[in-house]
């Protein structure tokens, strides 16, 4: 009696073990989703300041807290099967789960809304886009600003066909765009203004409904140009300007030049090591700006038959 | 110093550092109307405000019979809110005591608004705090027109005078209203 008791528990403490064990096997060491958020990505560590790469990584990590989360908003109708089908999809495919998970808002890495066409306690909030066609997914950086104007569109895109990889990659090329560009610019996080959407805008009409079209592929209609998502943000040293001082002499635009990357190499520096800026940002550009025009303008009415080519105009404005 | 604060509590202001689009709740006047208080549903009018600005459609209605449920009228209590946001498959933090104070910042500082006790068994919208100078943002579901501003030591007494309680959707802020800006231009933004 007494050893048939004793192999009971020994056979239960058996389970209890082997069950632990598998538990603990399959607990998460990895967080799976900051994986498939990285996409196709290399990242090499040199130990070397910051690559674009490096940026990506760190902005596709955990957010610290809630106001540290990207925005994906999704404008779409009840009434489209496309719609439906992208917002089932996104509490299912694992790689839109991990950019953003509907069901459950605190472990998403981003905020994820879904806004009805036409819903009047939502639409004033989207005056300032052009929706042409639902679904449409917009992509916005996170609230406290560490990646620059919250209201800024990363990308929009229209359509979709079922291809929620396609979905998923689009964004995160996006994001890797703009943030190897946002670091290299350091933006002011202000308005600057209305711009011109860069595409043909739609009829002033009631935007046509895709309730039939299941086979539009997901459309990225902003930006619409393909930007490397290694963008050079080194300054560039103004060597064409140099060598005029050798071959032509002293030239107002060759010194504007050369004083511009002084400027932006000392401003760097002091933006890097936290000293104070003695200009916004905004108002620094302009200043760059008007200098780069009375440059140019300079150049062009000493020279009318030689324009300012792009190269020399970018080597002074990378920064 | 006192002075202002006391012509702000009375007439209430629309002066505010902070650009209206910017508040955590950024709802427009048209919307923030339709929020005015009938009948003494105070906190109705306030969660509702919220779940305009979250997006919450369960919590925007309370005040009208929906197919969220029915109209929620009349005055309330903590229990009453957990009930009906229980029945609606409302997701909200409802915080009472000592750390309400707390809540209130975490949810301005995320971009969330939240109903809560202010002034003397009342209930109004938070829409905003500039912990910078010190200041809260609040409308009042009687004056859903208005933003009123209130410093640190006001909007205590404010607080205080209802009681503490606070109710905080449980949902993501709303986000930041999209732009297009060029921001792969050589100039950045």
């Amino acid at each position: 009696m007494y050893d048939k008791k004793r192999m009971w528990i020994t056979i239960a403490a058996v389970v209890v073990l082997f069950i632990t064990a598998i538990a603990i096997a399959r607990s998460d060491e990895v967080d799976r989703d900051a994986v498939l958020r990285c996409g196709d990505m290399v990242q090499h560590i040199s130990g070397y300041g910051q690559s674009a790469t490096d940026r990506f990584v760190e902005a596709m990590a955990p957010p610290k807290d809630d106001s540290g989360k990207w925005f994906i908003t999704v404008v779409g109708s009840s009434r489209s099967r496309t719609c439906e089908r992208l917002k089932t999809d996104w509490t299912r495919d694992a790689n839109l789960l991990a950019i953003a998970n509907p069901g459950d808002p605190s472990r998403s890495w981003a905020h994820w809304h879904y806004y009805y066409y036409g819903d009047k306690s939502q639409s004033w909030r989207l005056e300032k886009v052009k929706i042409t066609h639902v679904p449409t997914v917009i992509v916005q950086p996170p609230r406290d600003g560490s990646y620059g104007d919250p209201s800024t569109v990363v990308c929009q895109l229209v359509g979709y066909n079922g291809d929620a990889d396609a979905m998923a990659a689009k964004i995160r090329g996006s994001i890797r765009a703009y943030v190897a560009k946002l670091k290299a610019s350091q933006p002011p996080a202000t308005d600057t203004g209305r711009l011109t959407p860069p595409w043909t805008p739609a009829p002033k009409v009631d935007p046509p409904l895709d309730e039939t079209d299941d086979s539009m592929p997901v459309h990225k209609i902003f930006p619409d140009i393909d930007i490397p998502s290694d963008i050079d943000v080194e300054v560039g040293f103004p060597w064409r300007e140099i060598m005029t001082f050798f071959t032509v002499g002293f030239t107002i635009p060759a010194v504007i030049a050369l004083v511009i990357w002084i400027v932006v190499i000392v401003r760097n520096w002091r933006k890097e090591t936290g000293r104070k800026l003695y200009l916004s940002d905004e108002t620094f550009g302009s200043v760059i700006k008007m200098l780069e025009e009375f440059a140019n303008a300079r150049s062009s009415s000493r020279c009318s038959g030689c324009p300012v080519t792009p190269d020399s105009k970018r080597s002074s404005r990378r920064s | 110093m006192r002075g202002i604060v006391l012509i702000s509590l009375i007439f209430g202001t629309a002066v505010s550092g902070i650009p209206p689009d910017e508040h955590a709740v950024d709802l427009p006047t048209e919307i923030r109307r339709w929020y005015f208080n009938p009948d003494g549903s105070c906190v109705q009018c306030s969660i509702g405000m919220c779940g305009a600005d979250q997006d919450v459609p369960a919590a925007a209605t309370l005040l009208w019979d929906t197919e969220y449920g029915p109209a929620e009228r009349g005055g309330s209590y903590p229990e009453r809110v957990a009930r009906y946001c229980r029945s609606r498959g409302i997701r909200a933090y409802n915080i009472t005591g000592e750390r309400t104070f707390d809540w209130m910042r975490w949810a301005a500082s995320t971009g969330r608004g939240a109903a809560i006790g202010a002034g003397k068994a009342h209930f109004q919208t938070l829409i905003g705090y500039d912990s910078k100078t010190g200041t809260w943002y609040v409308c009042n579901n009687n004056s859903p027109d208005r933003i009123d501003t209130y410093d640190e030591e006001a909007f205590r007494k404010l607080h205080l005078a209802s009681g503490r309680w606070v109710v905080i959707l449980d949902y993501p802020p709303h986000p930041a209203r999209p732009v297009y800006h060029k921001w792969w231009a050589p100039s950045g933004h």
